[in-house]
């Protein structure tokens, strides 16, 4: 079930999280663990993410 | 906070209305099994939270729908359990209530609440509560089972949530790709799948294997392998256009064409979409309006000729005479101003005229546009299938090609021949009878012979025409995948037939190597996840690690250490920690119960100890973790703690409950166990709090007295064992006097019961209401300074002075005072 509750605790652990990984997808998506549906919002900015290579025109 | 009293109604167990006071220090109930002792428990948590472990816990909730209101409860009355707590010096009386309506509604001083007025969220406290299936939820589970039990216990849930979320993400999520970039990674799997089969070109398929740290090797290799097969000198940006040319040249020989039948683009059907919308709307009822109106339009082209006559005719009277120049007749003034007026009135209806021909401009204008469209729309259609009728011609030799091995692909591509035929023919028709209708409108716009049937016509067969449309784009929708693949199905047999297929792959490869390149990327970031997952739950490990080895292992050690005793096997419970693996890295949700045997270390405490002991410590653990977390319950309510311990373990239990209140917990202590009540009592009576005993349950509920804790008689006799025991130390002695207070304090509500039929609470009285019981009750002035005298060490709180000493000879004096109070009692 996804967690809802304290929004600042939560963003405090999500917080201490991301500092201690690197890589800045990871970080991207720790930072959209929000909302009522944070699963759904994670997954939601993993599919952009990998969009964005996709549709990546530069290379 | 602390409990004053509880009333159920019609709760579970309890139909008639019933108020249980609770002591400020300790509440002890008997009962004997089913005699509604869990719906007092019960009671007090669905009032707290709205519901109850039990039945949040269930497997199979629909198995306690309806169980909180008991069944002979009549319909008419509400079910509710209330409580008066005592918050510092204030009271609250809190409300729940069962309606049909709301499940749960909460009241506060009789004013309807959402909340309870409790500083923090109660859902984050531990439950001021030890029932019997804490043991089970805790320890006697999964290791997730246990992991999410200790993260609520710790008030670690929404990290335990967060850690839960993440890996949710991280497992399996190919799943969650969206779907252009799931058909991406396929595109490109199938150029992976044919490089892998190409014996020839195994140092690409090495390097490629290594992934995306290797992507300039492989694609060195590739160039290197497509010169091999090109005229030596050509360079690098030559080698694709190459190698498509020799490809070409050699399946060119066994068939040409491809089997094509593209899908439409987005923006294609946002087009279509668009001229849909056009079409559907052009034909409206003012249009047909419009359109009939210009029917008039032919008369008045007469009239216009007139106008234009009768200004010429104007005109030439200008400066001449007031003649006629054509015939001489004298024009009078009167002829003068009807001809004057007959033109004013021509010129009106002139203007009419000009604005009708402006109307028939603008349908006309529309109608061409519509043809125009159409067009445009119908060759988009009919341009979308052309490629793939033209294969039609060569049926044949694309059988013998791919026949027998691919005849599914085969039949797939004469389906959709057949049936996009099937679908274009009737696109056709449908496009003539719209063609068809514009015109008759058309001309009957030129010809003045406008007919609104017409136009209804036209309308009907756009309609008409918008509907086979969207029929034919299905169709297309449904061949697009299976001609795909019989295309790719046809190249890889080209390609083997004419001897092409390195070259073929080497072309895809050359291609795509862009895609490839992201494809890589992407596999990249979904392998990288598991590094994600890692990282959460070594994080979550490591603060749920620092939280149960830490204070929260001490502490419950310090509780089980009064549960356990001196004769056990020395097999017992060592701490809590998280398992690691071998690496050292911790597991995040792998609790470890350590146990030792003897003092060297077993593999867990779940596996290990006796069933009485794993007993033992999931009462410690609750117990533990009410008194190190912050909470405004001042309370604890233990329903039989004792169930699976034996006998010695039970006496060790009772000086776990009389620590409790000494720390400052006010218990309700139940049981059903008869031997060990009579321990409690024992072991609690300096508490002087209150004992009931449910005597017997019928329909109407529990029948519930209060006894006496202990009978004035026993305390007296302990307080002369102590005063005659010589090796009694100053904590004994202390206890005396303690006993003695109390003695005097039943005594006095004995003799006022008696006299004045009032039952006071004895565990209320101090110096001061003593002393006025007594007075009221005839005591005299001399026995009464002596009752109150032993008080005089204490204040109304039972708490010793500070210069306090224990005194052997004062507690002998008063000891003799108290029977002087009872042969005072005696007379009554």
């Amino acid at each position: 079930m996804p967690a809802s509750g304290s929004p600042s605790r939560i963003q405090q652990y999500l917080e201490e999280l991301a500092a201690t990984v690197k890589n800045p997808v990871h970080r991207r998506l720790l930072k959209a663990h929000q909302g009522d549906n944070p699963i759904h919002e994670m997954e939601t900015e993993l599919g952009r993410i990998l969009n964005e290579v996709v549709e990546r025109s530069e290379d | 906070m602390k409990i004053e009293n509880i009333t159920l109604r019609g709760f579970q167990g309890f139909n008639d209305k019933l108020t249980i006071q609770i002591h400020p220090r300790m509440t002890l109930i008997y009962a004997a099994n089913s005699f509604g002792k869990t719906s007092i428990c019960e009671g007090i948590e669905w009032l707290l939270y709205g519901t109850t472990s039990r039945v949040e816990q269930a497997e199979y909730m629909s198995e306690y729908k309806g169980s909180y209101r008991n069944v002979h409860t009549p319909d008419n009355e509400p079910t509710f359990v209330e409580a008066v707590f005592k918050d510092g010096g204030s009271l609250f009386t809190f409300r729940g209530e069962l309606t049909e309506q709301d499940p749960f509604k909460r009241f506060v001083d009789g004013i309807e609440n959402d909340n309870w007025p409790i500083v923090g969220d109660l859902s984050k406290m531990p439950k001021p509560f030890v029932l019997q299936h804490a043991l089970k939820y805790l320890l006697l589970v999964t290791p997730n089972e246990r992991f999410q039990g200790f993260a609520r216990l710790l008030g670690f849930d929404e990290l335990e949530a967060v850690l839960g979320n993440i890996i949710s993400l991280c497992t399996k999520p190919e799943a969650r790709i969206p779907p252009p970039v799931r058909n991406f990674r396929m595109a490109v799997d199938v150029i992976e799948k044919r490089l892998m089969t190409q014996p020839s070109l195994t140092a690409v398929q090495k390097a490629y294997k290594r992934g995306s740290p290797h992507l300039d090797k492989t694609y060195d290799l590739i160039l290197q392998e497509s010169r091999l097969r090109v005229l030596p000198g050509t360079p690098d940006a030559g080698l694709l256009p190459r190698l498509l040319k020799i490809r070409e040249e050699a399946v060119g020989k066994v068939f040409q064409g491809r089997i094509i039948l593209e899908r439409y683009s987005d923006e294609e059907r946002r087009r279509i979409g668009q001229n849909e919308t056009h079409l559907l709307g052009l034909v409206t009822e003012e249009l047909i309006k419009e359109y009939t109106g210009l029917i008039g339009l032919s008369t008045l082209q007469h009239i216009l000729e007139q106008m234009r006559l009768f200004e010429l005719g104007l005109k030439l009277l200008e400066g001449t005479k007031p003649a006629c120049p054509l015939c001489g007749q004298v024009i009078t003034p009167t002829l003068l101003d009807h001809l004057h007026q007959q033109h004013d009135s021509l010129q009106n209806q002139g203007a009419r005229t000009t604005a009708l021909e402006e109307q028939r401009k603008r349908i006309a204008g529309l109608l061409n546009d519509l043809g125009s469209s159409l067009k445009s729309v119908q060759e988009l259609h009919l341009s979308r299938i052309s490629p793939l009728i033209r294969i039609k011609q060569s049926l044949d030799q694309l059988k013998a090609i791919l026949l027998p091995k691919h005849e599914v692909h085969f039949t797939s591509i004469q389906q959709a021949i057949l049936r996009l035929e099937e679908k274009k023919e009737n696109i056709v028709q449908a496009y003539d009878r719209v063609a068809t209708a514009l015109n008759k409108v058309q001309i009957s716009i030129n010809a003045s012979q406008e007919d609104a049937t017409l136009l209804k016509v036209l309308g009907e067969a756009l309609s008409h025409y918008v509907s086979e449309a969207r029929l034919y784009i299905r169709e297309v929708d449904l061949h697009v995948q299976p001609i795909s693949d019989a295309d790719q199905i046809l190249r890889h047999e080209l390609d083997a037939l004419a001897g092409t297929q390195d070259i073929s792959v080497l072309i895809d490869l050359l291609e795509q190597w862009r895609d490839i390149k992201k494809k890589l990327e992407i596999e990249e970031i979904l392998e990288g996840l598991k590094d994600l997952r890692k990282a959460a739950e070594q994080y979550v490990g490591e603060k749920m690690r620092q939280a149960v080895a830490g204070n929260l292992s001490s502490e419950v050690m310090e509780w089980y250490e009064q549960i356990r005793t001196t004769g056990d096997p020395n097999v017992h419970f060592g701490g809590f920690d998280m398992e690691r693996t071998q690496s050292g890295e911790v597991k995040a949700r792998r609790i470890q119960v350590k146990a030792t045997s003897y003092g060297k270390d077993l593999i867990s405490a779940v596996s290990s100890l006796s069933e009485s002991k794993l007993n033992a410590l999931g009462l410690c653990l609750c117990i533990a973790s009410n008194l190190k977390s912050e909470t405004p319950f001042e309370f604890l309510v233990i329903d039989d703690p004792i169930q699976s311990l034996d006998t010695e373990h039970e006496a060790q239990c009772v000086e776990v409950i009389r620590k409790l209140v000494e720390k400052g917990k006010q218990v309700l202590l139940l049981t059903h166990n008869g031997r060990w009540v009579e321990q409690v009592r024992s072991g609690c009576r300096s508490f002087n709090g209150i004992y009931y005993e449910i005597t017997s349950y019928n329909q109407a509920g529990p029948h519930i007295k209060e006894v006496a804790w202990e009978g004035w008689r026993q305390r007296l006799g302990e307080i002369d064992a102590i005063l005659k025991d010589p090796a009694a130390n100053s904590v004994r002695i202390q206890q005396a006097e303690e006993e003695v207070r109390l003695v005097m304090s039943v005594l006095t509500t004995e003799i006022y019961h008696k006299i004045k039929d009032v039952r006071k609470d004895a565990a209320k009285l101090n110096s001061d209401t003593v002393r006025k019981m007594l007075i009221e009750c005839g005591v005299g002035d001399e026995l009464v300074d002596k009752v109150t005298q032993s008080f005089a060490t204490t204040d109304d709180a039972h708490h010793a002075s500070v210069d306090y000493s224990a005194h052997r000879q004062r507690i002998h004096i008063y000891y003799n005072s108290a029977w002087k109070l009872v042969a005072f009692m005696k007379s009554l």
